[in-house]
Parts: structure tokens; C-alpha cells; sequence
């Protein structure tokens, strides 16, 4: 049970060592109820379904733990969210409708995907930028440069 | 004792380059040049020194000398001795040592390699290593210790981390700090060009063994990371776009428009400030990835225990390592010989749009790292960036420097000969075009457009590559290049193709992926040195009726107290089949999951051809 | 001439800006709290059972609308409401230990401080959590008994111990993840408290 605490109690201020936050799993018997071992053996209505959960659940972050998505997380709230975005998905719900029940409840820190709004902009629209300042940049160096 | 001799070899070692500083500078500014010869020794000396003191730690580790608190933290007696030894750069303290080893052996093979060449200039070149050297060399013995003692000393120690203990772990970190110190030459050879009187010294042509060196070592570390991640943490995965990752592919992408814009520069004198600038900047990327990794200043999965007061240091010999040479850049810039084209369809060009592509997909990849940071500093509110972001900005760019590459054989230096190219171009491109279908066709389940495209594409920088020939001359570029395609196909099906299924699982229980058949057989108990474990043993089936055994595990480390996962994978070179087992559901069943995983293998097999074609261009300087 | 220096000076500048942007942000990141997603916003609606029925700790200003339902009490949104101004939801678990280290504290506010603290009790066994309130002490006017976590999901928990400072209509004002003690209470709570008594 002790055991356990030293899992499950992460505090988000303190400095730890990252990778034993990602491997916290049971001790095996010890049942903390359906949802945690139902998100491992979850089965879809279609392989649609499915694949939309996965891929959707890749693109959240787990709210917990140090840079990993709901796929890639064992922690135990990240399971939960899984199981949720799996229940979801199975449900008929929109990409859209799950990604706001997370962001609602956790900010927007959860999602990988940014969204496009004036405060992200400088981060969308950036390469595009750049990439047209290098290419007339260079389009003007090399005409310059050319000695026939 | 041993502890004591390491440490007194490693200030023996920082003293040196010191010195290998100071002597020769002090020549330089009383106008006594024949003190530069002292480079050379001091150099040697140094590496000497510094290569004592962590063979004497590996040592000590060996040795479970328990009162060294650093082998403390980090091995036990347990431990087996592969893991104790590579336990030596399994934490801060051990690491850095290696950075000033690996200073110190780059600085001594650039010596003794060069030692023929331009001694005023080359002694240059040894100088700024040997300041880099200090820099580290201090910053180890002041502020990160590897031989500081514990007392009382423990009955034993805490044990590396279960997840480093690992093969991958052996050789990914000594690749990848090789790799990143490796550009330290490129970067002494372009600082020391800025400080010539004459900066139109064939400087380029030196540089570019070293660079390759470095490249390749870069490129296999990261490789190794990548591969070490997907077969130990099981989800299958390879690459997370997380920050210390981003901050090892930095300085490659700067690295590989390094190495071509080397190439026009020793060729054609061309694109020397490009070469300058990358060089400068490669290895400022490389010190700022080690910054990110240790100050702990972005959240990522890879941070060692940080320290801020750690990143303090480094992040003002990042600074000084950049600003410097930029200005010194700014100074001489005008001495440089100008650019001189003959016409726009050259490869000069070329380089040119190559170069412009990567370092915009540095900025890119460099902007989304950082931007949650600015927000926080600039208090925006929180955010994530993650793989979609990087994905959607990587994957169109990457495709543009494969058109390029494409392109790249048929158009000539100076100026392009179109004599019978279009002919060559169109039977090059139809070659691609039905190889592209055909591979599409055969391997793709998924009828993307996308992927058709793609396949036809590096189906073109194949041909292409082949086109220009196998002879000595090309050989170098053509294995790489193909290695990019492959590398490429690996990474594409490998996303658009692969399965899985989940299931809950019992001795006898069958489940079906695509043409696999996969059955639990039974539940065994290992005992190993220092983890215990229940492993599950699984029989597949595929469709021409081969049978495979898996094993994956469950294991228990008691030292640590850490549960890990180890998955079990079976290899060839259309897929990996990777299972992996999950919860406990009740006394004999387990959550299982079972992935196809397609052409994953090719990313291996693509990156050691890379690797290979970097190897072949440095000794293809020696074959001529 | 000017743009020649300028040119000079340039990179020393941008080395200069860079240095002080990266130290601001390290320096500014120790201390840092997760802000949560509802500030501003009410506790979400739900229903449970309260930890005990006999664990009602004999304060007037209870929960009015509760209904015994043989032994469980249940609860709703309504205990948010309060004449008090400000009400503390703590989520803690009897697994968790830094919870315990945090348990004095929270009696110490409850008794000498007179806060009003509801405690939410996260995917726990109830006989596990009942011993550890009997045997150290119940600092919590009533506890929701949530032992699948899903309250603690529609609130948006990311971890535990974790406490939730609410106004006395229930919209949350502040959430800090970690232990509770003199210091975080001084220095993240006592300035909200400052600011509604000044109103």
C-alpha cells in the first residue's frame, strides 16, 4: 500500500527522477477498480473507432506526467483519460467534442495539437514565414551572384 | 586511492589545455610563433590524462568502490559489469567527464591528423579546442564531481536505473556525445579561419573529414536512441518529438547542411559564409541541447536529475561560444571572397536552396521546443506542443530536400550541361514512377495517395543516385542518399501500415491480427542477477504457416522497486511483430498487446547506410 | 560607420538577450503551480455518497439537503454553497503518504483557523479511508466518497494531494497541487483570502 503512495503522490512542483513516473504501474492483485484494467482490453464497435481513439489519444497529453500522450503513459490518470477518450470514440462522439472535454477540465496543456488562435500564431504561420524569407533572400543573392 | 588518482589525472588534463590555451595565445600576441609548437604536445598530454581518469572510474565501478558517491547513485554490487562500466555515463557527473574526454580525443586526433598542414593556422584550430576543454574541464572538477566521496559509505548502491540497463544504453550515449563534441572541430576550424589574417585559407577542405566524423557518430546515436526506445519502453514507438530529442536533432540538420555546404566550399570556394555559420552554429546547437537536457528548463522524459545552477554554467559557454565567433564573423566578413555563379541551374544553387530548407526546418523545429517556454516566461498561459505540430511542419520540408535530391545528380557544378539530360531525367523519372506503384501496390494497405507519392519519390532519389553512378567518385553520396530513401519508406509505412490488437489473454486463448495467429501458451517465472519476472510465453502463427515464440516480461527490480515491461519482438524485414504484457487482470490471465509494426526495420537498416556513405566520403578523400 | 559597430555589437546583444530570456525562464520555473482549468468556473454538478454517515462532525452549518440513505449520506454541489467565505476541497487517499505529511496542517486549519474544509476522497477503499481519518485525525466537515476518480476527472485532478480554493458560492479561485503547509498557505492562499476580505 506504502508502496504505492510513492506512485501515485506525484507533486508536480518537485524535482523527479522523469522515468519512474512513466513506468508507475500496480503491484500485480491489487485491484483499483474496472477502469484501469478494462482501458487495456477495451474493444471497439468498429476498427474505425478504434483507430480514431488511438490516434486521438496519441495527440493528448497525459496532465500528470513529464511530456508523454495517453498512449504512451501507465500512470493511473492517464489510463483514466485513455478509458474515457476510448468510451467516447466508441460512443459515436466528434474529435472535436473529446478534445473539448479535456481541454475544459485540464487546459490546454493537454492537447499536442495547438490551437490555431493569435497567440499561436507566430508558431503556425513561423516556417511559412521563414521560408519565404530565405527563398527571396536567396532568390536576390543569386542573381546577384551571377557572373556570366 | 584510485578515486584520488582519477581526480588528480583529470586536474593533470585541465591543466594541460590551459596551458595548450595560454602558450600559444601569449605567442600569438608577442608575436613568438614558434610557441605555437607547444599545441601539439599539450594536446596529447591532455588526452592522456583525461582518458587515465575515466578508464579509472570505469575502474572503480568495476571495483563497486561504494564510497565514490557517484557509483553509489548509480551501480550495484549486482549490477552485471557491461552495466557497471556503462553506468559511468549513466548520470550527470559521469557524462560530462565524457564530454571532456570526448573534447580531449577529437582535440588530439584533429592534432595529429593535421599535423602536416598550415601550423599557424591548425595551432589556432588547437587553441579554441583547448578552451573548450578548460571550460569543461573546470566546470567538471568545480561544480559536478564525479570522484567525490560518500561517508558514511553505503553496503551498497542504489543501481543504474532499470530502464538504462540495457544494451542500447552501452553505446547511445558515448555515440551521441561523440557526435555532438564532434562538431567542436568544424566549429574550431571556422573560428580559427575568422582569426587569420588571410581568411581565404583552404580551411573547408580540412574541416570536412571531421564534420563527417562527427555526423556520422550523431547520426548513429540518435539511430541508437531511437531503436533502444522502441524496443524497451513498449508502445512500439520511435520518436516522440520530445525536447531533448529535438535538441539532439538540432545540430544533424544543421550538421547535414553542413557537410554539403563543405563540399561547395572546397569544390568552388562557394557558400564559405554558409560554412562558416553552420559551423559556428552546429555546435552551438549541440551545447544548447545539453543545456535543455541538464537545466531542466523544458519538462521532457529524458531530463537527468537537473539543476538549474547547472544550466547556468553552460548556458553562459553556450553563450560566449556564439557570440564571439559571431563577431568575429561580423568583423571579417567582408574579406570573404564573394560568391560567383555562372548560372542559376547549378549545383552551387542547389546547395544553396538544400541549405535554406534545412536551417528553416531548424528554426521550425527549434521555435516549437521553446514556444511552451515563452509562453510561460512571457505568462501566455499553458500549452503543449507536440508531435502534431512537428509532424505537420517536418514532413512537407523533409519532401522538399528529397526533390532536391532528386534533382541533384543531373545538375552539374558551375553550370549544367543539358546535352542528352532530358532524355537520362525522363527514363529516370518513368523508372521511379512504376517502382513507386509497384512498391505502393504490393506493401500498402491503405490506398493513400499520399503514400503513392511519397514511394514514387524515394523511388526517384533512388534512381537518381544510382544514375550518377557507382563509381568511387559517387559512391559516398549514392549509399547515403539511398540510405535517406529507405530511412524515408521505413518511417512512411511505418505509420500508414501498422496493426494492433488488445486483447485478454489465458494459457490456450487465440487471438487474430491480419494473417497472424497468436496463441498464450503459459505463464513462466524467471530469476534473474537483479529482477525477478513473469514471462508469458506466446506462439504466432503467420500466414504461410511459420511459427514463432515470444516472450515477453513483466519485471520486478527489488533494488529500486520499479515495475518495467519488457516486450518480446520477432524481426524481419517487412514487419516486427511486438508484444507486450499489461495488467494482471485476474490469477492467470493478462492484458496483452499484440502490434504488427511494418518495415520498421528499414529505419535501422536505412540509418547504418547513411552512416556507411559518411564513412565512405571521408576515406574516399584518401582514395584520390 | 554607425552600422559597421552596430554590426559589431549586434551578436553581443542577442547573446545578452538570450542569456537573460533563459535565466528568467529557469528561475521563474521553481515555485511553479499547474493553474487549473476551472478557475473561475463552478465545481461541476455531481451526486455521491459522503464518506460516512457517521462521520457528520457535529457543525451547525451543514450540508442542509442531504438525505440518509441507510449508511451513506449523499452529496451534491450544494455543500459548496456557504455562509463561510471561502470553502477548501482537498483531494487525498489513505495510499498516499505525502497526504498524511499534509494531515496535521489541514486539522490546524480546520481548528485554529477556522477553515472550512471539504475533502474528496480519491479511488480509495472506504474501510482504508475511515481507519486513517479515525486514527489521525478528521479535519473535513464531510468527505465525497469517490472511488473510481470520476468526479476527480470531471475537476480536472491531476494529482494528489491536491487542494482547491472556492468562494463561498463555489466557483474555484485557486488550485495547488502538492502538500499543504505554512509556507504554500502563506504564500498561494493567504493572498486570494487578502483580496475578497478587502472588497
Amino acid at each position: 500500500m506504502k508502496r504505492l503512495s510513492a506512485y501515485f503522490c506525484m507533486m508536480a512542483i518537485l524535482i523527479i527522477q522523469p522515468l519512474s513516473a512513466q513506468q508507475s504501474s500496480l503491484s500485480s492483485g491489487e485491484s483499483r477498480g474496472e477502469p484501469t484494467q478494462s482501458v487495456e482490453i477495451f474493444e471497439f464497435n468498429t476498427l474505425d473507432k478504434q483507430n480514431r481513439a488511438i490516434h486521438l489519444a496519441r495527440q493528448l497529453r497525459c496532465p500528470q506526467c513529464q511530456n508523454q500522450n495517453l498512449m504512451e503513459s501507465n500512470s493511473p490518470i492517464a489510463k483514466d483519460l485513455r478509458l474515457k477518450v476510448y468510451v467516447m470514440v466508441n460512443e459515436g462522439k466528434t474529435d472535436p467534442q473529446v478534445i473539448d472535454f479535456m481541454t475544459s477540465r485540464f487546459g490546454d496543456m493537454v492537447l499536442y495539437k495547438p490551437k490555431f488562435e493569435p497567440r499561436t500564431y507566430v508558431l503556425w504561420l513561423g516556417p511559412l514565414l521563414l521560408i519565404m524569407v530565405f527563398g527571396w533572400l536567396g532568390y536576390r543573392k543569386v542573381k546577384a551572384s551571377i557572373v556570366a | 586511492m584510485i578515486p584520488e588518482i582519477a581526480l588528480f589525472s583529470l586536474i593533470l588534463g585541465t591543466l594541460c589545455v590551459i596551458l595548450g590555451a595560454a602558450i600559444p595565445l601569449f605567442g600569438i600576441a608577442t608575436k613568438q610563433p614558434h610557441l605555437s609548437r607547444y599545441s601539439w604536445p599539450l594536446s596529447y598530454g591532455a588526452f592522456a590524462a583525461v582518458t587515465t581518469s575515466i578508464c579509472l572510474l570505469a575502474y572503480s565501478f568495476t571495483l563497486d568502490d561504494f564510497s565514490v558517491t557517484y557509483i553509489a547513485q548509480h551501480s550495484n554490487s549486482q549490477l552485471p559489469v557491461l552495466f557497471k562500466i556503462a553506468a559511468v555515463w549513466g548520470g550527470h557527473e559521469g557524462s560530462l567527464l565524457f564530454w571532456v574526454f570526448s573534447l580531449s580525443l577529437w582535440s588530439a586526433a584533429i592534432a595529429f591528423i593535421n599535423r602536416h598542414h598550415n601550423q599557424a593556422f591548425i595551432s589556432r584550430v588547437l587553441i579554441v579546442l583547448s578552451l573548450l576543454t578548460a571550460a569543461f574541464g573546470l566546470f567538471t572538477l568545480l561544480g559536478s564531481n564525479p570522484f567525490a566521496r560518500l561517508f558514511p559509505v553505503p553496503m551498497q548502491g542504489r543501481d543504474l536505473h532499470p530502464m538504462l540497463q540495457d544494451v542500447g544504453l552501452i553505446f547511445h550515449p558515448p555515440l551521441l556525445y561523440l557526435g555532438y563534441v564532434g562538431f567542436s572541430g568544424a566549429f574550431a576550424f571556422a573560428v580559427a579561419a575568422l582569426t587569420m589574417p588571410d581568411i581565404n585559407i583552404p580551411w573547408p577542405q580540412w574541416s570536412r573529414a571531421w564534420t563527417l566524423a562527427a555526423w556520422v557518430m550523431l547520426t548513429g546515436g540518435i539511430a541508437l536512441g531511437s531503436w533502444w526506445a522502441y524496443y524497451e519502453l513498449g508502445w512500439g514507438g520511435w520518436w516522440f518529438w520530445d525536447p531533448v530529442e529535438n535538441a539532439s536533432l538540432l545540430p544533424w540538420l544543421t550538421g547535414t547542411a553542413l557537410l554539403h555546404s563543405l563540399i561547395a566550399s572546397e569544390k568552388r570556394q562557394a557558400l564559405i559564409n554558409w560554412s562558416l555559420l553552420l559551423s559556428i552554429f552546429t555546435f552551438s546547437l549541440s551545447l544548447l541541447g545539453t543545456f535543455v537536457v541538464r537545466s531542466g528548463i523544458l519538462t521532457s522524459v529524458h531530463a537527468f536529475a537537473v539543476d538549474p545552477t547547472r544550466g547556468l554554467v553552460l548556458l553562459v559557454i553556450l553563450a560566449i561560444c556564439v557570440v564571439v565567433p559571431l563577431t568575429l564573423f561580423m568583423l571579417q566578413s567582408g574579406k570573404i571572397k564573394p560568391l560567383q555563379l555562372r548560372s542559376i541551374a547549378s549545383r552551387e544553387v542547389l546547395f544553396l536552396m538544400l541549405n535554406s530548407l534545412l536551417v528553416v526546418t531548424t528554426l521550425s523545429v527549434l521555435l516549437g521546443t521553446f514556444y511552451p517556454m515563452i509562453f510561460q516566461v512571457f505568462n501566455l498561459g499553458s500549452i503543449s506542443v507536440g508531435a502534431p505540430f512537428f509532424n505537420a511542419i517536418f514532413v512537407p520540408l523533409a519532401l522538399l530536400c528529397f526533390v532536391l535530391m532528386c534533382i541533384a545528380p543531373f545538375i552539374h557544378w558551375r553550370k549544367t550541361n543539358f546535352d542528352g539530360l532530358n532524355v537520362k531525367l525522363i527514363l529516370v523519372w518513368i523508372a521511379a514512377v512504376i517502382i513507386g506503384s509497384v512498391t505502393s501496390y504490393l506493401f500498402n494497405q491503405t490506398l493513400s495517395v499520399f503514400v503513392l507519392m511519397v514511394l514514387i519519390l524515394c523511388a526517384g532519389i533512388v534512381m537518381s543516385a544510382l544514375f550518377a553512378g557507382v563509381s568511387i567518385r559517387h559512391l559516398a553520396m549514392t549509399v547515403a542518399h539511398i540510405g535517406v530513401a529507405i530511412t524515408a519508406v521505413g518511417i512512411l509505412l511505418v505509420s500508414y501500415n501498422s496493426t494492433e490488437v488488445s486483447a485478454k489473454m489465458s494459457p490456450g486463448i487465440s487471438v487474430v491480427l491480419g494473417d497472424l495467429s497468436v496463441t498464450y501458451v503459459e505463464t513462466e517465472w524467471v530469476v534473474a542477477a537483479n529482477f525477478t519476472a513473469e514471462q508469458a510465453v506466446i506462439e504466432v502463427v503467420n500466414a504461410s504457416g511459420e511459427l514463432v515464440q515470444l516472450k515477453p516480461q513483466k519485471r520486478h527490480y527489488p533494488v529500486r522497486v520499479m515495475n518495467m515491461s519488457e516486450p518480446a519482438i520477432h524481426s524481419t524485414w517487412l514487419r516486427d511483430i511486438y508484444i507486450t504484457m499489461g495488467e494482471k487482470i485476474d490469477s492467470n490471465s493478462y492484458a496483452i498487446r499484440i502490434q504488427n509494426r511494418a518495415f520498421i526495420n528499414w529505419l535501422w537498416a536505412g540509418s547504418i547506410m547513411m552512416m556507411f556513405g559518411g564513412i565512405l566520403a571521408i576515406g574516399q578523400r584518401y582514395v584520390k | 560607420m554607425l552600422n559597421n559597430k552596430f554590426k559589431l555589437i549586434l551578436p553581443s546583444l542577442l547573446g545578452l538577450l538570450f542569456v537573460a530570456v533563459m535565466m528568467f525562464a529557469l528561475t521563474s520555473q521553481e515555485g511553479q503551480v499547474t493553474p487549473s482549468a476551472l478557475v473561475g468556473k463552478p465545481i461541476p454538478a455531481f451526486t455521491a455518497s459522503s464518506l460516512s454517515a457517521t462521520e457528520l462532525v457535529g457543525d451547525n452549518e451543514l450540508i442542509s439537503n442531504n438525505e440518509l440513505l441507510g449508511n451513506s449520506a449523499l452529496l451534491d454541489n450544494s455543500i459548496f454553497q456557504t455562509d463561510k467565505n471561502y470553502t477548501l476541497l482537498n483531494v487525498w487517499a489513505s495510499w498516499c503518504a505525502v497526504c498524511q505529511s499534509e494531515h496535521g496542517f489541514l486539522m490546524k486549519l480546520a481548528a485554529k483557523d477556522n477553515m472550512r474544509i471539504v475533502g474528496l476522497n480519491y479511488r480509495d477503499d472506504r474501510a482504508d479511508a475511515n481507519r486513517v481519518l479515525s486514527s489521525l485525525g478528521n479535519p473535513y466537515v464531510t468527505t465525497i466518497f469517490d472511488p473510481d476518480g470520476k468526479i476527480a476527472l470531471n475537476i480536472g485532478v491531476i494529482a494528489t494531494p491536491e487542494t482547491y480554493l472556492l468562494d463561498n458560492k463555489g466557483i474555484v479561485l485557486f488550485r495547488y497541487s502538492g502538500a499543504l503547509d505554512e509556507t504554500v498557505w502563506q504564500h498561494y492562499f493567504k493572498p486570494f483570502m487578502q483580496l475578497l476580505t478587502d472588497k
